[in-house]
């Protein structure tokens, strides 16, 4: 299996986590990921004006090169999927080719890490690999932008991949009502007082389920829940203590890595209980 | 952000046709006219309890043509882009993709706040770099944003983590990115040129 890799801005900075896992857990499963050269941010929810917007993701999705095309983060995939959706208009596809010196045919398959696991991958095999079944109760957080707007890969409102990929590797799926409501993280610089207000109900909510920790796809979502987790706490002076873990990290503990290796020593909220509970 | 009032008798001078037809003619426009004002978007908006109108309202206020008001709301700019909304609606209207739209024509009028601030230096980091390193994002913003201050720990706590780094990620080439933005930053001077109108 190959596909060609978007690995989006977060992945050089904030999510370097994640990064570390995607790495270790897909050379593993035998996964290639091939990064295209000198890629573009995709101007995530900050780029007002909309050609501008849609050329930067067009730039990226003419770099596939023929093989689909995966990213690990959600706001990148969601762009990706709108872009392809608004070059549906042949006129805004050429104008927008004129500027780009490789052109997009407009075939190439934006997909999400998730859905190359679980639908191209397949969950059966995924859980063969499996060494160290995990025991422990986790919030499927599947976030906004992985379903929405174009609902192509799962439901926009009832999700179910994330719940069959956590019991795929031995843990427990919570119910869990907030799966897609946001998590503040696009405002959190700017508006901070309602993103650590929508953090906090999230947190709630996964507290309250019973669960060990929140299993997250979003570089996004994970500095909302994980490196705000502190601030909302002192905000609302409620004890979390909520590990906000990658769903690659997931994987790679199932598959009997070590912490260190997927990175989990460069999370804010420490993982260690967690860890301790899963027998590592 | 100053709350434009609406007055409880709309008079035609408060009205701006121009306004209306312009936003009804993009993409998003087209659905506009069909809404029946049920509500279900405001329902789904995890952050309406904060705006100043809620995306029904915002919706019916764009068909009524009230420029001034719709273009000085916080709703087009606290919008998280969720989506919530955008695939609920029985119409098929996109009240997210409402906001983007609006979000532009709004800088062209010379509106000021936050988050169009930080919208302008995320656009000037992406076009000089290709990357979204968020320690430029952060810096940059900070230094014209005096409230960040209190947001200073949790900075401090990512550079503890090594997830701030100090150096830029960066393209090996932009230029092609450049060109893409000059092509944008055109069109928003002619948008300008028109609202001036």
């Amino acid at each position: 299996m190959k596909y060609s890799y978007y690995p989006g801005c977060a992945q050089h900075g904030t999510a370097i986590d994640y990064r570390v896992s995607v790495e270790a857990v897909f050379r593993r499963l035998g996964i290639e990921l091939e990064e295209i050269k000198n890629w573009n941010c995709c101007g995530a929810l900050h780029v007002p004006e909309k050609d501008v917007k849609i050329a930067l993701s067009t730039r990226t999705l003419a770099s596939a090169k023929g093989l689909d095309l995966t990213t690990p983060c959600n706001l990148c995939y969601s762009n990706l999927m709108r872009t392809n959706t608004a070059l549906e208009d042949t006129a805004l596809k050429n104008m927008i080719n004129e500027k780009l010196t490789n052109k997009y045919d407009g075939n190439t398959k934006p997909k999400h890490l998730l859905e190359v696991i679980v639908k191209d991958y397949g969950l059966t095999k995924l859980a063969e690999q499996v060494k160290l079944p995990l025991k422990v109760k986790a919030v499927p957080y599947y976030g906004c932008l992985l379903t929405r707007p174009e609902n192509k890969f799962d439901s926009p409102d009832n999700p179910k991949s994330l719940d069959n990929l956590i019991t795929a590797l031995g843990a427990e799926p919570v119910k869990y009502y907030y799966k897609t409501k946001c998590c503040g993280g696009p405002i959190l610089l700017t508006n901070e007082d309602l993103a650590l207000e929508l953090a906090k109900d999230l947190l709630t909510m996964a507290k309250g389920s019973g669960a060990d920790c929140m299993v997250v796809t979003c570089p996004m979502c994970h500095l909302q829940l994980d490196a705000k987790q502190k601030a909302v706490e002192s905000k609302y002076n409620i004890k979390f203590d909520m590990p906000i873990i990658y769903f690659t990290q997931l994987i790679g503990l199932a598959m009997g890595l070590h912490p260190e290796e997927l990175g989990m020593k460069k999370h804010l909220v420490p993982t260690d209980g967690l860890v301790a509970k899963i027998g590592r | 952000m100053k709350k434009e009032k609406i007055k409880e008798t709309i008079l035609p001078e408060t009205r701006d046709p121009a306004f209306r037809d312009l936003v009804l003619k993009t993409p998003v426009g087209e659905k506009i006219p069909t809404c029946m004002q049920c509500g279900i978007c405001a329902g789904s908006c995890p952050v309406s309890h904060e705006m100043d109108y809620t995306p029904r309202q915002l919706v019916r206020m764009v068909q009524l043509g009230l420029k001034k008001e719709v273009l000085n709301s916080n709703t087009i700019w606290i919008c998280t882009t969720c989506f919530s909304c955008s695939v609920r609606c029985p119409r098929g209207i996109r009240p997210t993709e409402l906001m983007e739209t609006l979000k532009p024509i709004a800088i062209a009028e010379g509106i000021k706040n936050k988050n169009a601030k930080f919208d302008g230096i995320f656009s000037e980091v992406i076009k000089k770099t290709g990357r979204a390193s968020e320690f430029l994002l952060i810096s940059k913003y900070s230094l014209s944003e005096p409230s960040m201050i209190k947001q200073a720990p949790f900075g401090l706590s990512l550079i503890a983590k090594g997830k701030l780094p100090l150096r830029a990620d960066r393209m090996e080439d932009t230029r092609e990115l450049e060109a893409i933005f000059r092509a944008g930053e055109k069109k928003q001077d002619a948008k300008g040129k028109e609202a001036q109108k």
